[in-house]
């Protein structure tokens, strides 16, 4: 079995679900199955950030933004969660669907964005519960101009 | 624990402070000193009227929440009701009154930050307003980047503030007396008379509990914690505000309580000396969280009936993008932002303004929303809320009474702001919204839908300011067509708006985008760049194509992934009652689950047409029939063609005897109402006949004779020879099968 058998996928937006799914792609023959997870965060007792409904169908569309060009090579599932904290979420994911690997595009941002928005990226390589595959950077060749003008966006921070 | 009550976190205790610390913030902290200078001691009273209006429209409130626990409120409510022509104005009302509400928030926030720290003034901008525009900034930031807020943060904080208020309450009771309440002109200086234009200054106190029915999609739940921690909220906040102006106003007299922060002059008299200076501290810092969490609750709820509005498109979509790495609705809370910064800088130096301004829209979304609650009761069989008010329809209609009548004492140049207000919000709802909202309220269905019994004058205003989105022909059917191909959209939507004329419908123009299933993704994002613009282009020469004819259109794109299932699925959504498609249109479902095609095609959603790619001419038109299920169809069809193309039928039946051939087809004609059509009756090969039939004709309407004819011919597993034979174009109709889902279940 290796590493990459099934695989937890967490993406944060389209971007984020585009450019993840294109990485995946080069990896597609060691890939049977990926689970791809999208987490809103919630405050657990406070009012959401933004509306809830709003959240959930863009969710899907991050799902879609997979699904439409991995889904005919392996099997991919959706998995919307809601979680007051994302990496742990992302965990309790893995370990539910017995993933062999967490597989993830960092997705840059300054420290102080990062720290406003909750760095969990690094949350998910601090002490780990199973693998976390850090997947190399975009090649930014293969994206369209428009992906990767939205990419360098994403990885220079907002 | 299930998703579900993951995703709804908020509790009773977590509501209840939701609306209390909202409101708490103005009543307590900011209006005090400027009300009683207006009404003199009476405001007490002022506060009292201004809790029992707020509890009679927090009942309404409660049942509508709990029927529809929507984000958006009040604004959802009066739109589903009263349609989008009021819904603009609920939904723009309520926005605005959130923007001006928080700035008036800021701008008691300001005026407290000024006992604190001295601000300069700049150009025309007071100290005040300075700080004011400050806190402003930072509480639009601080929305903007979510900041992450674990629960209990909004307890801690109410929590935090009813204590100081306690505090306040107990030592100024040990000050407190009648004499300097009464003062020397008595109760009521300025004459009973004052009471009311007081109420109506200090309403913006109250405005607090509807932000708990905004986020009623959180709760847990609603049915019961909803109408408790508005109705909960309410109480407590009137009861606070009775006992505690009461105190600030036995504690220092009336003439001379301060215009911008009260409290800390009631403070600093009601404390010993040596306390006196920490605990103006205290309550200073407790006037700033309190301003502070109103102003932010205000910022989050705006948000929600952005959203609210967008998803019926009373306003763009383009406001409700969530932020990619901070998950916050940024562009609402920055426009948002942007007019709460206008109103400190234009209006702050009045806060009477700000808050009467926040209080009369607020005050016209009420009025509208108890109207809206009795059309729900009068004309919804579906609407069921847990909690219902008492005593209807006296409760709404009261509450409409007050709201409107509280309108009366807010006093000219607010009336005047609101009417303008009104009237732009109007303006917006023709030139914006109308084209594009496509509900129409329960009102104007209810309306149109008795057009003989009403009067004339009632459903024609009911029909002039109904949304032509798609709403106001709601009760006319549906015909959508499904277009993939700019070389077969002229024919296709030619088609289709024929028919959708001929039964007095209207068109839905759909584009059908297959996401691309490659795993190259600089070819799928390359590919789905052309596409949109072609998307556009075609749903732009559809609407042409269809506004030629004269038919109501309305365009959308369908980002499919599944091909024709999610046509399909649209078809259910926009509950069509007919679905044009191309051949190739057909073949969506490219390369995916055969079975999965099939298992589709054998649910038709609506009546199914499928034209083919040589064009749509319907000037000669031939009809084969053998009679059955689908060719009732194919004789609407022909027959809409008639009245709207100028069609000339001819049917043919192919059978071994003529003269019964010719009964069975006088008899077909005639049950199906086609008059003027030539008789055709062939003996011989089925497919021959047609053939030498389609001869100089230009269309053929063929009836799938079995179920599932047309998923063969879809599917490629059924080649009708002659049909590709012939140079004629061909169109296939399809009716579902009434009885096709037990048949599945049963095999």
């Amino acid at each position: 079995m290796s590493l990459l058998d099934h695989i937890v996928v967490p993406v944060a937006d389209e971007t984020d679900a585009a450019v993840t799914a294109a990485v995946l792609t080069s990896h597609l023959s060691e890939i049977k199955h990926i689970t791809v997870v999208h987490v809103i965060e919630k405050g657990g007792g406070v009012v959401d950030k933004a509306p809830m409904e709003k959240r959930e169908s863009d969710a899907r569309e991050f799902f879609l933004a997979v699904e439409s060009r991995l889904g005919d090579e392996v099997m991919v599932e959706r998995r919307l969660e809601f979680g007051t904290n994302v990496a742990e979420t992302i965990v309790d994911v893995a370990l539910d669907v017995s993933a062999t690997a967490i597989a993830f595009c960092p997705r840059g941002g300054n420290r102080f964005a990062r720290l406003l928005s909750g760095d969990t990226a690094a949350r998910l390589v601090t002490d780990p519960k199973l693998p976390v595959v850090s997947l190399h950077a975009v090649d930014e060749a293969r994206l369209s101009s428009n992906d990767s003008t939205r990419a360098r966006s994403t990885g220079g921070g907002e | 624990m299930s998703d579900e009550e993951l995703a709804k976190d908020l509790g009773l205790l977590s509501a209840l402070t939701i609306g209390i610390g909202t409101m708490i913030g103005a009543g307590i902290f900011v209006l005090p000193g400027v009300a009683a200078s207006t009404a003199g001691p009476v405001v007490i009273l002022s506060f009292v009227i201004g809790g029992l209006i707020a509890m009679v429209n927090a009942l309404s409130v409660s049942e509508l929440g709990t029927a529809m626990p929507k984000a958006g409120g009040g604004y959802y409510y009066v739109n589903r009701a009263l349609g989008p022509l009021f819904g603009s104005i609920a939904g723009l009302g309520d926005w605005m009154g959130l923007a001006f509400a928080s700035a008036f928030y800021s701008i008691g926030f300001g005026q407290y930050l000024a006992t604190l720290i001295s601000m300069p003034s700049v150009l025309f901008l007071t100290d005040i307003q300075v700080g004011a525009l400050i806190a402003g900034a930072v509480f639009v930031g601080v929305n903007y980047i979510g900041a992450k807020e674990t629960g209990g943060v909004q307890t801690v904080i109410v929590t935090i503030l009813l204590a100081i208020l306690a505090l306040f309450a107990v030592q100024g009771w040990l000050s407190f007396d009648l004499a300097t309440l009464l003062g020397d002109g008595g109760a009521a200086p300025f004459g009973y008379g004052a009471i009311l234009p007081g109420t109506a200054l200090v309403f913006v106190s109250f405005l607090g509990y509807a932000k708990i029915a905004t986020v009623a999609e959180e709760l847990k739940n609603p049915g019961r914690n909803l109408p408790l921690a508005i109705i909960g909220s309410v109480v407590i906040v009137t009861v606070l505000y009775a006992i505690l102006v009461s105190i600030m106003l036995g504690v220092v007299p009336w003439v001379d309580l301060s215009q911008s922060a009260p409290l800390t002059q009631a403070t600093q008299v009601a404390f010993p000396s040596g306390l006196a200076g920490i605990a103006v501290t205290i309550v200073t810092l407790g006037a700033l969280l309190a301003t502070a969490s109103s102003a932010n609750a205000s910022i989050l709820a705006s948000a929600r009936i952005n959203f609210a509005m967008g998803r019926d498109r009373i306003v763009t979509n383009w406001l409700n993008e969530i932020h990619p790495s901070y998950a916050t609705p940024y562009r609402s809370i920055l426009v948002t932002g942007a007019m709460i910064v206008v109103f400190i800088a234009l209006l702050g130096q009045d806060i009477e303004v700000l808050a009467k301004a926040a209080s009369v829209l607020h005050l016209v979304v009420y009025a509208l929303m108890n109207a809206a609650l009795i059309v729900f009761r009068e004309t919804d069989p579906e609407y069921e809320p847990a909690f219902r008010v008492p005593l209807y329809p006296i409760t709404p209609i009261l509450g409409m009474i007050l709201s409107l009548g509280l309108l009366a004492f807010v006093g000219q140049r607010e009336l005047l702001l609101s009417a303008a207000f009104v009237v732009a919000a109007l303006v917006w709802y023709f030139a914006y919204a109308r084209r594009r909202a496509d509900r129409q309220g329960l009102l104007g269905r209810h309306i149109l839908s008795r057009g003989e019994v009403l009067p004339s004058s009632v459903v024609d205003a009911a029909a002039t300011v109904a949304p032509n989105g798609s709403g106001a022909d709601t009760d006319g059917p549906t015909t959508m067509v499904a277009l993939s191909n700019p070389r077969t959209e002229h024919s296709l939507v030619t088609l289709a708006a024929a028919l959708a004329k001929h039964d007095d419908g209207r068109l839905l123009a759909t584009h059908v985008i297959q996401v691309p299933d490659q795993t190259s993704l600089a070819a799928a994002a390359e590919r789905r760049e052309r596409i949109s613009e072609t998307s556009e282009k075609l749903l732009t020469d559809a609407r042409a194509d269809a506004e030629a004819l004269g038919v109501p259109v309305e365009t959308r794109t369908i980002l499919s992934h599944q091909g024709i299932g999610e046509v399909f699925d649209a078809a259910r959504e926009h509950d069509v009652d007919r679905l044009i498609m191309g051949h190739r249109g057909t073949r969506l479902a490219g390369g995916r689950a055969e079975g999965r095609l099939d298992e589709l095609i054998h649910q038709l959603p609506c009546d199914v047409l499928v034209l083919d790619e040589r064009g749509f001419d319907p000037s000669e038109i031939l009809l084969p029939t053998a009679g059955g299920h689908s060719s009732e169809l194919s004789a609407e069809v022909a027959r809409a063609l008639q009245e709207t193309a100028d069609a000339n039928v001819s049917v043919l039946h192919v059978t071994d005897d003529v003269e019964t051939g010719r009964e069975f087809l006088e008899e077909w004609v005639a049950e199906h109402g086609l008059d003027e059509v030539d008789l055709l009756v062939e003996t011989g090969d089925v497919e021959t006949a047609i053939g030498d039939a389609a001869i100089g004709r230009t269309l053929i309407i063929v009836g799938a004779t079995e179920r599932g004819l047309l998923s063969r011919i879809i599917g490629g597993s059924l080649n009708l020879s002659v049909l590709d034979a012939v140079d004629t174009s061909v169109l296939l109709a399809e009716r579902p099968h009434a009885r096709s889902i037990r048949e599945r279940l049963l095999g």
